[in-house]
């Protein structure tokens, strides 16, 4: 019977492991119509995101409100040799953003941002083959930010920021009961605070041509919850409950960005953010009841990186329209990859415009993410015994992108 | 500019249409099975083959019957007498489970048949209670072994015979070409499990019995496997009472033995009987005045004779699969292994009661998972014998079969309802 319990609490303790890999970069509608190929640019108040410096270029007080709605779409056929279909069930996400910006001399402008940086979600049928990996798996994650940048010389600013973050954490999945007959439901769910800061700097080095580089650190989540089962009374003491502890780590981030003005109307852009998962290496789990075991899992994953592309047109005197390409690397070894995260490479294209009216700025943007197809073949991740999840995944993905702005 | 732009929305809407349009992958190609047809495929035998658990027949375990489970494997048309939820009568299901023990209760309600009407014979044959005679001489509840022999109708004989004639006439009116044969567990566990109080059937006739049965089943050229008879006491009817009450501090207990003296056996060399519990439970055994009656004790001496039968039993199988080129599944091998335990698709499994996996809450008959494992013996005898590759059947997929009700009541030793296993069909 003990058995019984620990292979149940390796198994959710996996899907923790993998909700760290929610990255969304999504936080600015101008910065999305552009493929996100902003650090260069920063020049709306999502710089406090994007690269703080940038608020070094926004005069007077600025604020700045939006959100992208995420529709995912994913199918996983399996698990090997079978290659039944099964489709995740559709959800669609809405991380916001909130910033505001004010000059408080020819120096200096400090700034306020709220967003949601980590995160997203899966939700699988309650039946589904894989029910004893996961039937749902949500992560959410609040950075407060102040921020304050300063402007060094006429071509060179910097800037800094502070987060403040609360995150909250929920996995469900379903537990096998044999030899007994019927099905657990496992419920984890906790919520945790975290801190960390980020940088950026952000020159004007020739005329039409700038360069920046931001840092946002990493920021650790001490996660406190319950786990939670309901199964039959016979097994009550048997299936995991109590507390539970784990932290998760988000990776640093250290972006690259070019930005040049080849026409009068007409800015490029490109970046580069290296993704630092790699300092994944491993996960626990404590439980405060002494008669669960302790957890400790290697995950090892790799560093990874995103290629960014974009431009503005400015199209008409109060229209300006942008398009862009992103290419984003995965960071999750085959081995390791699970239904709560089906992760693979991403190409994404990107479409924006943005339209001024009086003191009012609206931005639109939709990026269509292509998520490679992926077959794993060497899985670690049992949902059966030691029966391997091999599988084919597949995801797309729409995104929706506004922002109002309201300059003062 | 615009060039620049209309290509990239091109190249968006050309994605995005393209999501969908997704590589082919290759479904799994049907398993070969060699030489073997499972066109016509039927299983004779007890309650092992009929899918029989938790002492009682019912659908949801005869969906994972050891043939049921090999004909999903190969697709095969595979026909049982369903009985529904809660099946014949009695079923037992597991009310508590504590560290120290279970409480069981007997479900009182039946079932109804849901497949009385099919107009050929059941591809599963298989009837609780059979005796080897049985197979090719009972046609009804009172033609049978136990009526016969012993004056105890079998009214599952007429449920799954229907009048059609016996095991043996109906499986060669299929006129098959793949027979299972797993019979004998009879002839040995009644006495066994009535603590040697019952008659079991003497080697000489069933080798005689046995080796008319393998000449008719070679005569319809059909391709023949054949099981042979586990070590009834390592299972969890026989090996849980006494090592309980020894972890209780209770070494020896009194009981009328065989020869008929009273006298204190010691509990982990004797074989108590799960029967024993309910007479433990209202004080027996603890006395010389009042001491275990003989029919739920299997002594040492009996335990040894009954090894001894099975053994020859065995033989007698061994040298009929050789001679007439049957596939022969060793069952007593595996069970042996399984004493020690044994890992099948990651997942621990051993004989003790309840929490092994292997055995469902009669004691004597496996569970789902057990099935499944039996299942894959037989797949392994096919596979190797007649060049098949039937996929092994993934045990860690097949659903657990311990019955939980509604209702929580924590208590120690192993308590059943009186006489909840009287009537034990084997």
């Amino acid at each position: 019977m003990k058995k019984l319990l620990t292979i149940a609490l390796l198994v959710f303790t996996h899907t923790l492991l993998n909700a760290g890999g929610f990255q969304v970069n999504e936080h600015g509608s101008r910065a999305m119509g552009m493929g996100g190929a902003f650090i260069a640019v920063a020049s709306d108040p999502s710089a406090i995101y994007f690269n703080p410096a940038g608020l070094s270029q926004l005069k007077g007080l600025k604020v700045m409100m939006g959100a992208t709605f995420i529709a995912p779409r994913t199918t996983f056929r399996g698990p090997a040799p079978s290659i039944n279909e099964h489709k995740m069930v559709r959800q669609i996400f809405y991380p916001i953003n909130l910033y505001g910006s004010y000059q408080l001399s020819d120096k200096v402008v400090v700034g306020l941002g709220l967003n949601n940086p980590f995160g997203l979600g899966t939700k699988w049928p309650e039946d589904w083959v894989g029910r004893f990996l996961a039937t749902e798996t949500r992560l959410r994650t609040f950075f407060f930010t102040p921020a304050v940048s300063y402007k060094v010389s006429d071509n060179i600013s910097i800037g800094w920021g502070l987060d403040f973050v609360y995150g909250q954490v929920l996995l469900k999945r379903k537990v096998d009961l044999a030899p007994f007959t019927g099905e657990a439901n496992v419920k984890l769910e906790g919520d945790g605070n975290g801190f960390g800061y980020r940088f950026g700097i952000l020159a004007h080095p020739i005329k039409d041509l700038s360069v920046g580089f931001s840092y946002r650190g990493d920021v650790t989540l001490n996660f406190k919850g319950t786990a939670e089962a309901q199964g039959p009374a016979q097994l009550k003491d048997r299936l995991p409950s109590g507390d539970v502890k784990t932290s998760l780590t988000t990776p640093q981030n250290f972006n690259f960005g070019v930005a040049y003005k080849v026409m009068p109307d007409l800015l490029l852009a490109a970046s580069l953010q290296y993704v630092t998962w790699s300092s994944y290496k491993e996960l626990n789990v404590d439980f405060a009841d002494p008669n669960f075991q302790d957890i400790s899992l290697p995950k090892n994953w790799f560093d990874s990186y995103i290629v960014r592309f974009g431009g503005e047109y400015n199209l008409l005197s109060n229209l300006d329209v942008r398009a862009g390409m992103i290419y984003d690397k995965n960071p999750i070894r085959d081995e390791y990859l699970d239904p709560t995260l089906p992760d693979s490479d991403r190409l994404g294209f990107t479409l924006g415009a943005g339209y001024k009216m009086n003191n009012l700025t609206f931005d639109f943007s939709y990026m269509f993410l292509r998520v490679a197809e992926r077959t794993i073949s060497n899985s670690k991740v049992y949902y059966v015994g030691d029966t391997p999840f091999n599988g084919t995944y597949n995801t797309t993905s729409h995104l929706f992108g506004f922002n109002v702005t309201y300059n003062f | 500019m615009k060039k620049i732009l209309s290509a990239i929305i091109i190249l968006s809407i050309f994605f995005a249409i393209g999501c969908e349009d997704r590589s082919e992958l290759t479904p799994p190609s049907p398993p070969s099975t060699g030489t073997v047809s499972f066109e016509r495929f039927v299983a004779l035998g007890n309650s092992l083959t009929a899918g029989f658990q938790n002492n009682a027949l019912y659908e949801s375990a005869q969906m994972y019957s050891f043939g049921k489970l090999i004909a999903n494997q190969v697709g095969a048309v595979y026909e049982q007498p369903i009985i529904s939820d809660p099946g014949t009568g009695g079923r037992l299901e597991l009310e508590a489970l504590t560290t120290t023990g279970v409480k069981i209760k007997a479900n009182p309600n039946q079932g109804q048949p849901k497949n009385l009407n099919l107009n050929r014979p059941y591809n599963n044959l298989g009837i609780p209670g059979a005796f080897l005679y049985d197979i090719a001489n009972a046609t009804s509840s009172t033609t049978c072994y136990s009526y016969v022999f012993g004056g105890q109708e079998n009214p599952l004989f007429d449920l799954i015979l229907r009048g059609r004639g016996s095991q043996l006439t109906q499986a060669k009116g299929l006129n098959p070409t793949l027979v299972f044969l797993w019979i004998g567990n009879n002839d040995i566990l009644g006495h066994a499990t009535s603590g040697a109080t019952l008659p079991f059937t003497p080697p000489a006739s069933f080798s005689a019995l046995y080796t008319a049965l393998a000449t008719e089943l070679a005569n319809t050229g059909a391709k023949v496997v054949i099981a042979n008879i586990p070590d009834v006491t390592s299972i969890p009817f026989f090996t849980t009472v006494g090592p309980t009450l020894h972890a209780q501090g209770i070494s020896a207990v009194w009981a009328v033995r065989g020869i008929g003296d009273t006298v204190p056996v010691n509990v982990l060399t004797n074989y108590l009987t799960l029967r024993a519990s309910d007479s433990l439970a209202v004080g027996k055994g603890m006395s010389k005045a009042n001491p275990l009656p003989s029919s739920v004790v299997l002594d040492s001496i009996e335990a040894v004779n009954v090894r001894n039968i099975i053994s020859n039993y065995n033989s007698i199988i061994a040298s009929l699969a050789s001679a007439r080129d049957f596939g022969l599944v060793d069952a007593n091998a595996l069970l042996n292994s399984a004493r020690a335990g044994i890992t099948v698709n990651g997942i621990r499994f051993t004989t003790q009661y309840v929490v092994g996996g292997l055995f469902s809450l009669d004691g004597v008959h496996p569970t789902n998972r057990g099935h499944a494992i039996v299942a894959n013996e037989f797949i392994k005898v096919i596979n190797l014998k007649w060049g098949a590759n039937i996929p092994l059947i993934n045990v860690a997929t097949i659903p657990g079969s311990i019955i939980l009700p509604k209702g929580y009541n924590p208590l120690g030793l192993p308590i059943l309802p009186a006489g909840a296993l009287d009537n034990l069909l084997l």
